[in-house]
């Protein structure tokens, strides 16, 4: 068969072979985050059980940015080499960090306002950025969904996903900054971890990222095969 | 907590058969395919 | 060529221009356009008094609260200008053609950049201090040479919005969405120039103690370094066709 379709069928085989073997030890693996989570931790002295998200919610949370990361570089790349592929990475991190970061929104409150009595702790650097984070998401995604298919939509999307990208540690550190001027009263975290918390957190983070990636995965491959069936039929 | 416990790693198993049934089907259309491209080459 | 053809000064060819030369005669092209329109551009001013004026009224005026508030209240009532200045200067170009012109001279793209940049960010500039202006009368502030400062970070926050706003803006300009599509690609990238924006203003309007003017400073300073260069890379992607 010609040559780029035996390219995107062997790189789909590729990614769908991966995620094959990765199914079984997710599976295992968020049993045990779970297992961790529920049963092995201990109760946390101060927050009480409500404190066991915070498994998820920080294991879940990283990935957001991961994924980010996934989103900068799959346009760099594309910019540089215009090989579809890359903008194939970048939409389908940016479908998944999306939900992760919808996902760590959610949480958040549901821990704050039991603890903190407030839904959102306005001024905590890390839930700002992830807030702004989530926009640019959204925003990624919309221009995405304005833009007819072909090397245009590729690129502008590249370059704002690389504008976003240098976004984000901007905002961390405007925020950080503007913290020191204006003290929140609530403090982030005065949780001390115990040796079995920080155990089942390891678990939950490993998990999650696996999760993450194997959803890319997934993703990837279904527009590898989506673009292919596109390439047969207008042969 | 054991009922949480219980009650998620339903969930879970519940969601991570439809990823593997995803991931089935993607390479079923990704078989589909091969066959196709390679029966187009033959036509050629 | 068509319409969108414009003479280098001496009725030379641009192909010996210099980039800096280049520059200034996009940067006058573009001011010449919008002199020559100076209608809709007035009209921008008083939108965005009317806004302040909105927010006069929907706060209790004379209450302290609002004077708190009264930093915040400017900042957003600028974000209103800039918007609308960045689809009309993108507006222009496409109802001209101008912009595929500009694309075919022998011309850097990252030149191109600049020039819509500066005219952009000077006439934000001069927008934004007209509405300063208004806001200081309305809001009941007093004149003094503090207010500077202000000055000094309206000038800073406009060429970064500028800078993100110019290029997200040329490349939305072939979207049919672009005039509400502009604003939510926009608004998250600069919501780091609100922050300290609005921090530093304040402390200047309500007398406080200098303590994040500086730092104010540097942030949008930080900002727009990273902007313009970010820009003036990848300017050439957004306008190629």
């Amino acid at each position: 068969m010609s040559s780029p379709i035996n390219t995107s069928w062997r790189v789909a085989r590729l990614y769908l072979r991966i995620a094959d073997w990765s199914l079984i030890p997710l599976y295992f693996l968020m049993v045990v985050a779970l297992y961790g989570a529920f049963l092995y931790a201990p109760t946390e002295r101060e927050m009480g059980d409500v404190q066991r998200i915070f498994y998820f919610h920080v294991g879940v949370a990283w990935n957001c940015f991961l994924a980010f990361f996934g989103v900068f570089l799959g346009g760099v790349a594309y910019l540089i080499t215009r090989k579809r592929s890359w903008d194939h990475l970048a939409a389908s991190c940016v479908e998944v960090g999306v939900v992760f970061t919808t996902m760590v929104l959610t949480t958040g409150p549901i821990w704050a306002k039991p603890i903190w009595n407030t839904w959102w702790p306005w001024g905590d650097p890390r839930i700002m950025t992830t807030m702004v984070l989530w926009l640019i998401y959204v925003a990624y995604l919309m221009l995405r969904s304005s833009l007819p298919e072909g090397e245009t939509k590729y690129k502008y999307c590249a370059v704002f996903g690389i504008i976003g990208f240098l976004d984000v540690p901007i905002v961390w550190f405007s925020i950080r900054w503007w913290r020191t001027i204006h003290p929140v009263v609530i403090t982030s975290s005065g949780a001390e971890l115990e040796p079995e918390m920080i155990h089942a957190l390891f678990v939950s983070v490993i998990a999650m990222t696996v999760l993450c990636v194997t959803l890319v995965m997934l993703r990837m491959a279904m527009r590898l095969n989506s673009s292919m069936a596109e390439e047969l039929t207008h042969s | 907590m054991i009922y949480l416990f219980f009650g998620y790693v339903v969930i879970w198993t519940i969601l991570f058969l439809y990823l593997v049934f995803l991931m089935r089907s993607q390479k079923q259309v990704n078989d589909k395919l091969k066959a196709l491209s390679e029966t187009l080459d033959q036509q050629d | 060529m068509g319409p969108g053809t414009w003479n280098a000064p001496g009725g030379r060819s641009d192909k010996n221009m210099n980039p800096i030369a280049l520059t200034w005669v996009l940067v006058g092209k573009d001011l010449k356009i919008e002199y020559r329109s100076r209608q809709a551009y007035l009209t921008t001013v008083f939108f965005a008094i009317l806004i302040l004026v909105i927010f006069n009224f929907a706060f209790d005026p004379g209450s302290p609260a609002t004077r708190e508030a009264a930093s915040g209240i400017l900042w957003v009532a600028l974000l209103f200008p800039g918007i609308i200045r960045l689809n009309r200067s993108f507006q222009v170009e496409m109802e001209e053609g101008t912009l595929y012109g500009l694309i075919l001279s022998p011309a850097d793209r990252g030149v191109l950049f600049l020039g819509k940049l500066l005219a952009n960010w000077l006439f934000l500039m001069v927008v934004d201090l007209l509405v300063f202006l208004a806001f200081v009368i309305v809001y009941n502030f007093s004149f003094s040479t503090q207010l500077l400062w202000i000055v000094l970070l309206i000038v800073l926050s406009a060429l970064g919005f500028s800078a993100v706003g110019t290029l997200l803006g040329a490349m939305v300009s072939t979207i049919r969405t672009r005039e509400v599509l502009l604003p939510v690609l926009l608004f998250p990238i600069i919501l780091p120039i609100i922050l300290p924006a609005v921090s530093g203003t304040q402390e200047i309007l309500l007398a406080q103690e200098i303590q994040s003017l500086n730092r104010s400073v540097e942030l949008l300073v930080a900002f727009d370094l990273i902007y313009l260069a970010a820009g003036y890379l990848l300017f050439d992607y957004v306008v190629a066709d």
